[in-house]
């Protein structure tokens, strides 16, 4: 078996809040092959964000040292994220908010490369237009000397985009990159993400909430539950057959295949005060007396694996 | 650049005309005769109406206001009523000791505010934050004559390494006058003995005054950093691998710094005013202590000349604040350069 290129292992993040302790992540475990793609899916809240920035290394200040490991490329990133810089290239959430706009966009991204790779200025200008191309950016050239604000938000992702190619990685690490974005927008940012990580055999991790995403841009999928992974599988034997009960009413509610706008009763439990057991059986219609009682195993089945052992219950 | 540049200065105008007329107006409705006052105690009513004849205190409020803003236009501030010579050479001759003074200390106040402002905000609640915080109340709320007085008691009586008062040494003359701002005409003179004394001289006075503007321009870049800090393109350069020390004091201090540009454009009125008590103290010949003198005298041909002196370089230094502003943040000036 190859090395894998992510490997996430045992994760446990918290958060000292007010409230106490709040634990974010809860033993996650995730690999990505060399040019795999995952994609995790979630509510609001459930720690996609966290996991993210447990793996670029700019967790909160008030979060405490994580525990569990994860390696990129067989090496220990939670050490120090540092050595890593640049061979995980990171597309953000907001176009409009990630960029400075006092800086020129092009300087930015080419402080980027002054650290951390290897040429001359003139040669990152060189492949910092090369890029600004790939990622089809009107007039590329003079891109370079543009200030945020004169670009439009698809333009600014595509920018974000070609930053975090700029120093030639081999995984890609994109946060809802197109949710500020309009519709038409998305699909074309998508459509260039998907060309490039192929092109370049990009080993991709895609947060989202949105499935229609998934399916087209992730051959895997994590579906995260408060903190914990509840069901891991291919993207299509997912979306088609969902066996975790959390899966299967988050696809219920996605408005294309909703038949009725029903959503899931109650809400993702505050992480300060995680119910005992499964996390999901309060909301759960499945849920019995031993749910609530211990925390059920990540069940391997084949290429699949799902927190529950009632998977195969059909709602009543 | 160049059209926001002069958009700033033609709006600068109608300000300085508006206080032209209205400190004109003050002068005349606030109590005491100025031909009075000129005329002397024992003057007949006679010879105060003869005097007011003179002036032309006689005529029309509004007749006079006009005069007053042809004169002014044309550079001329009429003469002293105390001294009789022409206010405009009076105050030519004062100015630059305070601009040197004002320019020395707004220097200092910003090279030692906005690292110090930088710092404490880095280090957010720990031990040199509050250190910084509880120097800049200090700063705010020490009276600047009484600090003066400390400063000269310390530094010239007890410990005899900076100089009491003035602004040269006497006994080293004084250089030809071109600039009248000494740290110039010393160095043009090739008189780098005097340059030290001048510099020697400048310490106190301007420590003195900067320290208020030290605790403000720290106050404001502590607070811009803060907030910068948290936006969403710190995170992503930290992601994106910025180094700590880059980040922290150039892409993020530029952003912070567009508030504390503001403040110190407004610190420079606070500077002037502030001069009025140092100059008194260390014995500064500028345009404090002769604004002191024009009050106490009821010279107000003096004081109005002074008024919009002060008034014209607030509103010059305020226009090269927009500049800076435009220079920091290239979405003010419109779009790019």
């Amino acid at each position: 078996m190859t090395q894998p290129l992510l490997a996430v292992e045992g994760l446990a993040v918290a958060l000292r809040t007010d409230h106490g302790l709040a634990r974010i992540l809860d033993d996650v475990a995730l690999t990505i092959p060399p040019g795999g793609s995952l994609g995790v899916v979630g509510e609001s809240g459930c720690g996609k964000s966290t996991l993210l920035r447990a793996i670029l290394g700019i967790l909160p200040k008030g979060a405490t040292t994580p525990s569990g490991r994860i390696r990129f490329q067989g090496r220990d990133l939670l050490a120090g994220a540092d050595w890593a810089r640049g061979r995980i290239g990171f597309v953000p959430q907001d176009p409009y908010l990630s960029l400075n706009p006092v800086f020129r966009a092009g300087d930015q991204i080419l402080e980027i490369m002054r650290r951390h790779a290897p040429g001359s200025r003139a040669d990152h200008r060189r492949k910092l237009v090369e890029l600004f191309r790939a990622v089809q950016l009107p007039e590329p050239a003079a891109a370079l000397d543009k200030y945020p604000h004169q670009f439009s938000g698809g333009q600014r992702q595509r920018l974000l985009i070609a930053a975090a190619l700029a120093c030639d990685p081999a995984l890609l690490i994109a946060d809802e990159p197109t949710t500020a974005l309009d519709v038409t927008t998305q699909r074309e940012i998508l459509g260039l993400l998907k060309r490039l990580v192929a092109e370049r055999g990009l080993g991709l991790l895609f947060v989202t909430h949105d499935f229609g995403v998934l399916a087209t841009l992730c051959d895997r999928v994590a579906v995260l539950y408060a903190g914990q992974v509840a069901e891991l599988g291919p993207t299509r034997a997912v979306l088609d057959t969902p066996w975790h009960p959390y899966t299967r009413l988050l696809l219920a509610c996605h408005p294309d295949r909703a038949t009725t706008l029903a959503g899931i009763p109650g809400t993702v439990p505050a992480a300060t005060a995680q119910p005992s057991g499964c996390r999901f059986h309060p909301r759960c219609p499945l849920a019995q007396p031993a749910c609530a009682a211990a925390p059920p195993a990540l069940l391997a089945l084949g290429e699949r694996a799902v927190a529950c052992p009632r998977h195969e219950v059909p709602f009543g | 650049m160049l059209r926001y540049l002069l958009r700033r200065l033609a709006l600068s105008l109608p300000a300085l005309l508006g206080l032209v007329l209205l400190t004109f107006v003050l002068s005349r409705v606030v109590p005491g005769d100025p031909a009075a006052a000129l005329a002397g105690d024992a003057a007949t009513p006679a010879q105060i109406a003869e005097i007011r004849a003179q002036y032309g205190l006689d005529r029309p409020l509004a007749e006079q206001a006009l005069i007053h803003l042809k004169q002014v236009v044309q550079g001329d501030f009429g003469r002293s009523i105390f001294s009789g010579r022409p206010v405009a050479e009076e105050i030519l001759q004062r100015l630059p000791a305070t601009l040197e003074l004002t320019f020395a200390a707004l220097l200092l106040a910003t090279l030692i505010g906005i690292p110090l402002g930088l710092i404490a905000a880095m280090n957010h609640n720990g031990l040199i934050d509050h250190l910084v915080r509880l120097m800049s109340v200090g700063g705010l709320a020490i009276a600047s004559f009484w600090l003066a007085i400390m400063l000269q008691l310390v530094f010239s009586m007890e410990l005899d390494i900076l100089p009491l008062r003035g602004r040269l040494d006497v006994a080293l003359g004084s250089p030809p006058r071109l600039t009248g701002f000494l740290m110039l005409d010393t160095l043009l003179a090739g008189r780098l003995d005097m340059f030290l004394s001048a510099c020697r001289h400048l310490v106190l006075p301007a420590v003195t005054l900067a320290l208020p503007g030290i605790a403000t321009i720290a106050r404001f870049t502590r607070s811009g950093v803060l907030e910068t800090l948290q936006k969403d393109f710190v995170l992503y350069a930290r992601a994106a691998g910025y180094g700590r020390v880059r980040l922290a004091a150039i892409y993020v201090l530029r952003n912070a710094v567009t508030v504390t540009v503001t403040q110190i454009g407004l610190l420079f009125g606070a500077l002037i005013s502030g001069a009025v008590a140092v100059e008194a103290v260390f014995d500064w010949p500028g345009l404090g202590t002769y604004a002191v003198q024009a009050i106490l005298a009821a010279d107000y041909k003096a004081l109005l000349a002074v008024t919009l002196v002060v008034g014209v370089v607030y509103a010059v230094v305020n226009v090269l604040v927009d500049l800076a502003q435009a220079l920091i943040d290239p979405r003010i000036a419109g779009a790019g350069r």
